[in-house]
């Protein structure tokens, strides 16, 4: 499964909706998603891609936002690790 | 003073003893204690292994991502509210949702959230917490629920003043009503707080009741020669206050009229209760009600159950009725516990009860005369077909907050 299909259910999954109705493009606020259920998410994303979202406030307004932060964060935390063994 | 009088038209409960005031009512008039060996599996490290809990599956109220936000304390303050709402016959529109206030009473709010983010931290040493637990733990997360859950706009207020939270809450809504600020309230109190650091805390003050081995529902035994202390229990009860004028207007149906509150302070000690502190609230609760003792039919004593509080607090109640001390005077926490924040506001449910179904709950387990508790407290039969037409409910707190709640019957 690719990562925008996984942070999709993830999300569904949160706020009860269906994975379809969560366009990548549409802003997730628009969507009926709000801000504490983001935070929601993202905690299960750590868990889930074993990778640590950062501190520092990037938007993640769509769900294509939050996709493509993930698998930045996938390739540089790997890279991070295959790099200090 | 410009002052409107004030009705009780809903109430709603979620206790040890029942999820719905029939049931709760019922369950207390034949004496059966909702007191029972804690089902966590941390009870073999307590002591004081007996607790009131709730039986509650949230689930067929609220959906996932509801739930997800709300400690068990909201969540029984939204029940309890859905259901006085529903017994009041309330609808909101628009301009009465701008005139609802919302008061709850809680003394720890969302404790068994604070204790599970702790767990983690300290215990898994987890480095990082889900993000609900501030919204979730906060004191005034069951207020703020109920106000978007219905819409409603009026003052928005949580008090916590330990074990009289709940009565100050209605109290202080009764208050609002009749000044008028607010034409309708949803008020009360709701507490869940049976989690081992809460539990070893109090076992600590050593406040607690000794496990009766044989019997464990009968643990908590108010004004008895062998009481050993209170029992921690937790619920909500929440009641629906409307102005009389509000009220009669929409057709409503009244269980009782809210006339009296009195609140004070013992200003005397921290934790033990004061008898000069209880008299004055007592009485100043009669005077707004603008009755003399005599009136009232039945008294829902606080009594905990702890050696000293009984005895003072009969003490007080002897004080300020005098000739009248013959009137029944009962702790209905001998079967529902201590539901701290949440207790006065279950304990006013039972009084409105009692005159609503003309009948006085019992102390349960009273076994051994106490010479220094000397009243009539109802000894673990409930009575039946009895006149009570005017009940005092008091609730006396750590910290000195001490609050009394007079009810009488509507349409006398």
């Amino acid at each position: 499964m690719d990562t925008l299909t996984t942070v999709q259910q993830l999300i569904a999954a949160e706020a009860e909706l269906k994975p379809e109705d969560l366009a990548p493009g549409r802003p997730l606020e628009e969507l009926g998603v709000d801000s504490l259920s983001v935070l929601m998410v993202a905690f299960k994303i750590e868990d889930t891609f074993g990778v640590k979202m950062p501190e520092d406030r990037v938007p993640l307004r769509t769900l294509q936002d939050i996709a493509d932060l993930v698998d930045r964060l996938v390739a540089e935390q790997s890279a991070n690790r295959s790099s200090t063994k | 003073m410009n002052s409107r009088r004030v009705v009780v038209t809903g109430m709603g409960v979620v206790s040890p003893v029942g999820n719905d005031c029939g049931t709760f009512f019922d369950n207390l008039l034949a004496g059966r204690s909702g007191i029972r060996r804690l089902s966590a599996s941390f009870v073999d490290r307590l002591t004081a292994n007996v607790g009131g809990e709730v039986d509650y599956d949230p689930a067929t109220r609220f959906g996932k991502a509801k739930l997800g936000l709300l400690d068990r304390f909201s969540q029984f303050a939204l029940e309890a509210s859905a259901q006085a709402i529903q017994d009041s016959g309330l609808e909101f529109d628009e301009p009465l949702k701008a005139r609802t206030g919302v008061f709850v009473g809680t003394g720890l709010g969302g404790a068994c959230t604070i204790e599970s983010g702790y767990e983690e931290i300290f215990l898994q040493n987890k480095n990082r917490v889900a993000p609900y637990i501030v919204p979730r733990a906060m004191n005034n997360a069951a207020a703020g629920h109920i106000s978007i859950d219905y819409g409603l706009r009026g003052p928005n207020v949580t008090y916590s003043t330990a074990c009289s939270s709940s009565a100050v809450a209605i109290g202080e809504a009764c208050r609002t009503i009749r000044h008028g600020y607010a034409d309708a309230a949803i008020a009360g109190g709701a507490e869940s707080l049976l989690t081992l650091g809460t539990i070893r805390a109090w076992e600590a003050l050593r406040t607690l009741a000794v496990t009766d081995t044989d019997d464990p529902a009968a643990s908590c035994r108010p004004f008895s020669k062998d009481r050993t202390g209170l029992v921690l229990a937790e619920g909500a009860g929440m009641v629906v206050l409307e102005s009389l004028e509000h009220a009669l207007h929409r057709g409503a149906g009244i269980h009782a009229e809210l006339i009296g509150y009195g609140a004070g302070s013992d200003a005397a000690h921290l934790t033990r209760p004061g008898l000069e502190g209880q008299v004055e609230v007592m009485r100043q609760a009669l005077a707004d009600a603008g009755i003399s003792a005599d009136e009232v039919d039945y008294v829902n004593a606080h009594g905990t159950a702890t050696l000293a509080g009984d005895v003072i607090e009969t003490a007080a109640i002897k004080r300020v009725f005098g000739a009248a001390t013959g009137i029944p005077v009962s702790s209905t926490k001998s079967m529902h516990g201590h539901l701290m924040g949440a207790t006065g506001a279950v304990e006013f449910i039972a009084s409105v009860l009692a005159i609503r179904r003309r009948a006085v709950p019992p102390t349960a387990n009273l076994r051994v005369a106490d010479p220094e508790c000397d009243l009539d407290y109802v000894p673990n039969r409930g009575r039946k077909d009895v006149e009570v037409r005017t009940v005092l409910s008091n609730s006396f707190a750590f910290g000195g907050s001490n609050a009394v709640l007079i009810a009488r019957a509507f349409g006398d």
